[in-house]
């Protein structure tokens, strides 16, 4: 089961799609986040040092 | 602006590093438009203070003279009075900038990254004291190493030798692809930890702790593990964006963080949280200071030295935190833990009370976990501050 959930996951093409779905997640939730606004999500705590 | 602070920051980027990726993928070498982009990009991040931008350019003429100066006379001498000199002369800045505001309103030695920035000067000093670098690098290579943008104002700490080759990578086309697109993936990656994790951490979770905890313990529970997350989070979307902005520039910079949270031990942990300052204090600070003990004779006894090593490295790292009450306590804190598992690991080794298996490797992360978020508490202020 596990040889074939590997196999599977290295295929190229699924790999692609993986990649694709999780930056347009990213995408997706920060625009349901912060929508068109320029907001921050705050300073930098290790700029301060 | 601050780096890597705003949506605007980003397509600014955006626009700024489209030419390196065209010419990167045509294989054509980019390294002075980016130079030229890094003094566009340091307008920028500076524009609003123009105080900051004079400490800024000031440092940087300051470490370049010591920098220079001491490669210079290193070639003909090598005196141990001039390397502590240029040492102190090097950090005398960074000193400074941490002392005034006790004693002045107006800061105006500090600067944004000020820390960092010395960090790569001192280097570049104890690296010529250690004969590794024997020729004056070009002004050019200097500054744009010094002043590189997409980690100036919290790292990561790149070394001087490796940034070098980096630049004198000849990079094809193909190879500049796979930079890229490892770029762009640390980036997202930053998108998700800073601006998507570790905001709804702060912003959902710590700001709501009072309606959400029962007790003033819970409270203070909740606190220590949230705040633990929300700094890793915090930091490593930085970091990510520093090094996958580096990487679009042809820069391989050093990575910051190797899932902390899965240390096995404090020493472990070290190794993998805010990779490029442990090292830069183990190379720097641990192994100088165990050698130049070992060369005095003062002691054989090896464990002690280690031990007397690690004291002096979390004193020193609390310290250039600040020197409020809870960065002390901070390096305190984990000297105390260094030594006391450094003890346990000789003892262990003798004795083998702890084994090294899958189930003792689940527990010793667990246990290594809690002890890593209460240094986070101290490290946070809220054990000295009423309430959290």
């Amino acid at each position: 089961m596990i040889a074939r959930l590997k196999v599977f996951f290295a295929n190229q093409k699924i790999k692609w799609f993986g990649r694709f779905f999780y930056y347009l997640l990213i995408l997706l939730l920060l625009f349901f986040m912060y929508g068109f606004n320029d907001a921050s999500a705050g300073a930098y705590i290790y700029n301060d040092f | 602006m601050t780096p890597y602070g705003s949506f605007t920051f980003f397509i600014i980027l955006a626009v700024l590093l489209t030419p390196t990726a065209v010419m990167g993928l045509m294989g054509k070498r980019f390294h002075t438009y980016n130079m030229v982009i890094t003094v566009v990009a340091l307008g920028l991040i500076f524009a609003s203070s123009l105080k900051q931008a004079a400490a800024l350019s000031l440092f940087t003429v300051w470490q370049l003279v010591i920098i220079q100066s001491y490669i210079s006379y290193r070639k003909k001498s090598n005196s141990n009075g001039v390397f502590y000199g240029a040492v102190i002369l090097s950090i005398l800045p960074l000193v400074l900038s941490k002392l005034l505001p006790y004693f002045s309103e107006v800061n105006f030695i500090g600067f944004l990254g000020i820390s960092y920035l010395t960090f790569k000067g001192t280097q570049l000093v104890m690296e010529t004291r250690d004969g590794l670098i024997k020729k004056n690098p070009p002004l050019s290579r200097l500054l744009y190493f010094i002043l590189f943008f997409p980690t100036i104002s919290s790292g990561p700490i790149d070394r001087y030798r490796r940034f070098e080759k980096d630049m004198d990578l000849e990079i094809q086309g193909e190879q500049y692809k796979l930079l890229l697109y490892e770029g762009i993936n640390k980036i997202f990656r930053g998108f998700l930890y800073k601006y998507i994790i570790g905001y709804s951490i702060n912003h959902y979770f710590i700001a709501n702790l009072r309606f959400i905890a029962h007790s003033h313990l819970e409270n203070h529970l909740y606190y220590m593990y949230a705040y633990s997350l929300y700094l890793f989070f915090d930091f490593a979307g930085y970091s990510a964006f520093a090094v996958g902005v580096s990487y679009i520039m042809g820069i391989k910079s050093p990575e910051n963080f190797n899932k902390p949270f899965l240390s096995r031990n404090i020493k472990d942990f070290w190794n993998r949280w805010h990779m490029s300052l442990s090292f830069w204090f183990r190379d720097y600070v641990y192994m100088r200071f165990v050698f130049w003990m070992t060369k005095k004779k003062w002691t054989k006894n090896r464990n002690l030295l280690s031990n007397l090593g690690y004291i002096l490295l979390f004193l020193l790292m609390g310290v250039w935190h600040g020197l409020e009450m809870q960065y002390i306590i901070y390096g305190i804190y984990h000297a105390v833990l260094m030594v006391a598992y450094n003890s346990f690991e000789q003892l262990n080794k003798k004795h083998k009370w702890w084994p090294q298996n899958k189930w003792t490797n689940v527990i010793s992360i667990v246990i290594t976990f809690h002890f890593i978020c209460f240094g986070f508490y101290i490290f946070s202020g809220q054990l000295f501050h009423k309430g959290a």
